[in-house]
């Protein structure tokens, strides 16, 4: 919306108590001697409303008030730039970090390799440091002539891809255990219902945990342990029971909801800053009151002295704050608590 | 002189309160001022850091000569 001449007049007859003609005057007056001022290449300052004066190239300019700006700012008072986290390591970074690792694995690797390999290439293999050295910039040559890897990345991807199936084997082996171990204890709890027919059905809790194989050398005694828990009625209904029992666990971060309290650094949408403890209280309230998650907290800013900001929801990360934030169309600034 | 005063407490006081609701004040001769906000925004330093800048409503003065054009 405008302000102009009509409706500045009316505000300030109301805020003065002058008279329309004389704030009508008054406006004049003060135009006049601004660019009377300024025109002579000097600055008139209209005290707690700030500086005009001219540019180079003659332009009028004004510099508010630093407290006529504070006011102006009052939202966002006392905010001060906010360092984004970048410490985490993502997967790019590690794998950049492990690429010199590979060529130096594949160095040593070579010296296994290049044992069936040419003599030039027993060279490299020969000694540490400038060996690999040279077997890096040898490693492009070879790749290029032969059109496929060096023998020696072949072994590296060879040895990793062989971790990886021992390690898939593992899981299934785990896993197949673990369904035949949740079988049997399914059986069990049926098996003592109506029909506690023959011993035969009594002695079938026990044959898994003989068949459970001790991978680690102490499996057997474990695994009597666990059968034996859950083949008594009251200890397996606990451990079966026991997620089902659970309490739905509040969300650790989110927009809506009940604030929680956290430990270590989140983020919040900061909507208000303010000077006055109980203003922000009131305004915190009043979002809770609309479900908002509410965080406040205090700032102290060497400008403005003590604030009190008032945010909602709590965010695992900045983005995820940005993302909620612009949804909500209104200003915001996105705060880290801690 | 003092009435002078008066004015002027009286111009800066209703600039403020209508700046803060985000109206543009004009006074003939001299030029409009507004409540421009500016969004938060990512500055990264030479050394790498990011930081997340705070939003803010800053005072803008267009001389009249623009504010006509």
């Amino acid at each position: 919306m405008k302000i102009e001449k009509s409706k500045l007049t009316e505000r300030l007859v109301e805020k003065s108590g002058l008279a329309s003609d004389e704030v009508e005057k008054h406006l004049k007056v003060l135009t006049g001697q601004i660019h009377k001022t300024v025109e002579k290449g000097k600055a008139l300052e209209v005290k707690g409303l700030g500086l005009f004066y001219h540019s180079e190239d003659l332009e009028l300019l004004f510099e508010p008030a630093e407290e006529f700006a504070t006011e102006v700012n009052y939202q966002y008072a006392g905010m001060e730039p906010v360092e984004v986290e970048t410490g985490r390591p993502s997967s790019r970074s590690t794998a950049a970090k492990q690429e010199p690792y590979d060529l130096a694995s594949a160095g040593v690797a070579s010296e296994k390799s290049e044992e069936k390999g040419s003599k030039s290439s027993v060279k490299q293999g020969k000694s540490g440091k400038s060996a690999s050295k040279k077997a890096k910039k040898a490693a492009p040559g070879r790749k290029s002539a032969a059109g496929t890897p060096s023998p020696s990345r072949r072994r590296v991807a060879k040895s990793e891809k062989d971790s990886i199936m021992n390690l898939v084997y593992t899981v299934i082996t785990i896993a197949v255990l673990a369904v035949t171990l949740i079988y049997v204890l399914d059986l069990n709890e049926s098996g003592p219902g109506p029909e506690p027919s023959a011993s035969e059905e009594a002695a079938r809790p026990e044959q898994p945990a003989e068949s459970m194989p001790a991978p680690d050398g102490s499996g057997e005694s474990s695994s009597e342990t666990a059968v034996g828990a859950s083949s008594t009625e009251e200890g397996s209904d606990e451990e079966a029971e026991a997620p089902s029992l659970e309490e739905p666990v509040p969300l650790r971060y989110g927009l809506m909801g009940e604030t929680i309290e956290l430990e270590g650094r989140y983020y919040t949408i900061v909507l208000h800053s303010m000077s006055q403890k109980l203003r922000a209280e009131e305004e915190a309230g009043r979002l809770r009151d609309n479900g908002y998650r509410d965080v406040l907290y205090q700032v102290d800013s060497e400008d403005h002295g003590t604030m009190w900001r008032v945010g909602i929801g709590q965010f695992e990360t900045i983005e995820k704050a940005q993302q909620a934030a612009e949804e909500l169309d209104r200003p915001f600034f996105v705060g880290r608590i801690q | 002189m003092e009435k002078e005063k008066e004015f002027i407490h009286a111009l800066r006081e209703v600039m403020r309160e209508e700046m803060i609701q985000k109206n543009t004040v004009v006074i003939q001769g001299l030029g409009r001022f507004e409540n421009v906000h500016e969004q938060q925004k990512q500055k990264t330093t030479e050394e790498g850091k990011v930081y997340m800048v705070p939003p803010r409503d800053r005072v803008v003065f267009t001389p009249e000569k623009r504010a006509e054009e």
